[in-house]
């Protein structure tokens, strides 16, 4: 098998349809909001129960959610094959590995709590369709890149969701979802921390490496911003979770940042928000 | 109660554990280096495959099975400075060459249609030879010099029946053709052939050897 | 039968098909009973799936684009959800021109609970006539509205199970199931 498995290779049953990035992005009528409104319209556009539009967007969402739990689970597993098992910069050490394998196993419970999450609301596996850029996040070639693009950016982003769906969940008075959010917001504040921790360690005499893994991760926090969908006004559907991005190693400065990446998104989205 | 004072055997009557073992210090470490080689081994190719099978149930089953190997090679690892080898990645190594051309081969399958070649690999050659190793090594060691390795081997078997149960129930699901069975088949023959050339996952002798008397005495 | 007439003709935001559109349009029109023209406007500059009654005499309804979508094929028709969407609304309007069914509020003051009990009736109805709806998902957004509890799941399966409702038995629906959160607080 080889190393650095591409991204249109990934591996799917027939439910399931992959959109290419031109597709997603290139839609003349402009981007489309979570929770039913414009994006970068300035309402309220958090996700909350009482929205008319507010259960099939949750039921998209947690699709979302369920498809990139598979993808962070292919992510993680190809981090323990791709790279040879050592201290040197194209390699990953052992604990590392051992990390990944972990998150395997973690990534591969929220697919299972999301399958049984969608029965519970009414949707079926691959009623929506998949974009594979979450997974184009796992196969940078530098380990150190990888872990901070998916390890603190997207599994951060995975706290930033799954903090608005507990939420949802709590006011609805949807026992299941508040659950199940609940325990897999656990498993990605510890995600998130082993990327932070692991940024830390492998780049402690390196500071250029660092700042282009930091770069890397500003990146993708941009890339998932997309559309202003997360930020921390009520114009984004979904919420920073500061609290909980705290627990997992952000400083007060990082948070910000990502504030501010998003609220850029949020802007350009409001600009594209007209079609074209 | 009886009286407090009253002495008693170290051992109780029913704690029947001896000291010789059939392995030193040295071979021990030496074996316990082979297992986390051919833990990593396989965690990291059940990981890379993850990626790469279609059929959603075996996708979520390799990530779960992979970390029950990273967790069986990290406990070997610990168990390696225990051994007196300080740099447990000295040890960490195949029982020989041949043993690398069969990780080499069953770690070959990469389509989105190899999902049984994949699978037979892994549980229907590798993980029975990891139970047959360990459970031999288990039988054989001091019960009381070399309790922790018992105690690590027995953790681990117990994951190895449970995935090789899963891995054997996966593999009967996905084959529904008399063709899928020669798939099957053909392609445990081949890699069988490596594990025998491999004389097992910790080379020869990983299972003892039934015929050591005779060729003593011969 | 009455006439269906869908907008624009032309399309160049999404690759739709008015003619399908009115097919699956007119074919539900005779199912439901509704023997009246009908106008389907389908702004097509936007990928939200809003829908809504613009007009009962002529029949008129507005779709966002998104809601005749393929949820799989982004900018593509698909006809099981040009029927789950109309199939909803034409029920809805049946029942409206309806003497016997009583007198709804407009939909604009229709409350949440209101609307999705109704939905329950009308996708119920759906079901029958053999269109593939999602019974579960239906299920979901009562819940939402209306609580999750047994005396909810019980009210969602008389509405969908129905036939010959009224809009006092929707009422009745929302009066019980609000009762049941009031006592589940308390």
């Amino acid at each position: 098998m080889r190393k650095l498995f591409p991204p249109d290779l990934l591996a799917r049953d027939g439910r399931f349809v992959r959109l290419t990035n031109e597709e997603r992005f290139n839609d003349p009528r402009g981007p489309r909001g979570l929770a039913g409104g414009r994006p970068g319209s300035k309402k309220n556009n958090r996700l909350t129960p009482d929205l008319p539009e507010a259960p099939d967007a949750a039921r998209a969402l947690m699709h979302g959610i369920f498809v990139g739990e598979i993808q962070a689970l292919e992510g993680a597993g190809r981090t323990c094959w791709d790279f040879e098992t050592g201290k040197g910069r194209e390699e990953a050490p052992f604990e590392l590995k051992l990390d990944m394998a972990r998150q395997c196993w973690d990534e591969a419970r929220h697919c299972e709590i999301s399958v049984k999450l969608s029965d519970w609301m009414g949707t079926e596996l691959g009623e929506y369709s998949e974009s594979a850029f979450l997974y184009e996040a796992a196969c940078n070639p530098d380990p150190v890149l990888r872990l901070t693009g998916v390890n603190r950016a997207l599994e951060g982003l995975a706290i930033d969701v799954f903090t608005t769906m507990k939420d949802f969940g709590d006011i609805a008075g949807d026992p299941v979802l508040e659950f199940c959010e609940d325990w897999m917001l656990a498993d990605e504040v510890t995600h998130v921390k082993m990327g932070s921790d692991w940024l830390r360690r492998l780049t402690a005499d390196d500071p250029e490496r660092r700042a282009n893994a930091l770069e890397f991760q500003r990146v993708v926090d941009k890339l998932f911003s997309f559309g202003g969908l997360r930020g921390e006004t009520d114009e984004n559907p979904i919420k920073l979770a500061r609290r909980f991005r705290e627990l997992a190693g952000f400083t007060d400065g990082e948070i910000d940042e990502i504030g501010n990446v998003s609220e850029e998104a949020t802007r350009e989205a409001a600009a594209m928000g007209a079609p074209a | 109660m009886a009286d407090p004072k009253k002495p008693r055997p170290a051992f109780a009557p029913w704690d029947t554990r001896e000291l010789p073992g059939s392995f030193t210090v040295e071979e021990t470490a030496a074996r316990v280096g082979n297992y986390k080689w051919i833990e990593m081994k396989l965690f990291e190719v059940l990981g890379g495959w993850i990626a790469t099978v279609p059929e959603l149930d075996v996708k979520l089953r390799l990530g779960t099975h992979c970390y029950h190997h990273a967790w069986h090679a990290e406990l070997f690892h610990k168990r390696l400075p225990e051994l007196r080898e300080m740099n447990p990645e000295r040890l960490t190594l195949p029982a020989n060459d041949e043993l690398v051309a069969f990780v080499d081969a069953m770690t070959e399958p990469e389509g989105p249609g190899e999902t049984i070649e994949k699978l037979v690999g892994v549980y229907r050659v590798l993980i029975p030879h990891k139970i047959a190793a360990y459970t031999f090594h288990l039988n054989n060691t001091s019960t009381i010099t070399d309790a922790p390795t018992i105690r690590t081997l027995k953790l681990v078997l117990q994951d190895e029946f449970e995935d090789w149960r899963d891995g054997e129930m996966m593999i009967q699901s996905l084959i529904e053709t008399p063709d899928e069975v020669d798939r099957a088949a053909a392609h445990q023959a081949k890699l069988e052939k490596l594990m025998l050339s491999a004389g097992g996952i910790a080379g020869p002798g990983s299972i003892g050897n039934p015929y050591a008397l005779q060729e003593a005495t011969a | 039968m009455g006439q269906v007439t869908v907008t624009p003709e032309e399309w160049h935001y999404v690759a739709f098909d008015s003619g399908r559109i009115a097919t699956v349009a007119d074919k539900l029109l005779g199912e439901i009973g509704l023997d009246v023209d009908l106008t389907i406007e389908v702004d097509e500059t936007t990928p939200m799936g809003r829908v809504s009654t613009t007009s009962f005499d002529p029949l008129a309804v507005s779709v966002e684009s998104g809601a005749f979508e393929d949820a799989k094929r982004p900018r593509q028709l698909s006809e099981q959800a040009v029927a789950d969407v109309l199939g909803r609304l034409l029920h809805r309007c049946r029942d409206r021109l309806d003497p016997g069914f009583g007198e709804p509020p407009a939909d604009g003051e229709l409350t949440l609970q209101q609307s999705t009990a109704w939905d329950a009736y009308a996708v119920g109805r759906c079901a029958r006539l053999g269109y593939p709806v999602q019974r579960q998902r239906r299920l979901y957004h009562f819940r939402n509205r209306h609580g999750f509890n047994d005396v909810a799941d019980r009210a969602f399966a008389r509405l969908w199970d129905g036939e010959g409702l009224t809009w006092a038995d929707i009422e009745a629906v929302c009066a019980e199931t609000d009762a049941a959160k009031v006592a589940t607080v308390s």
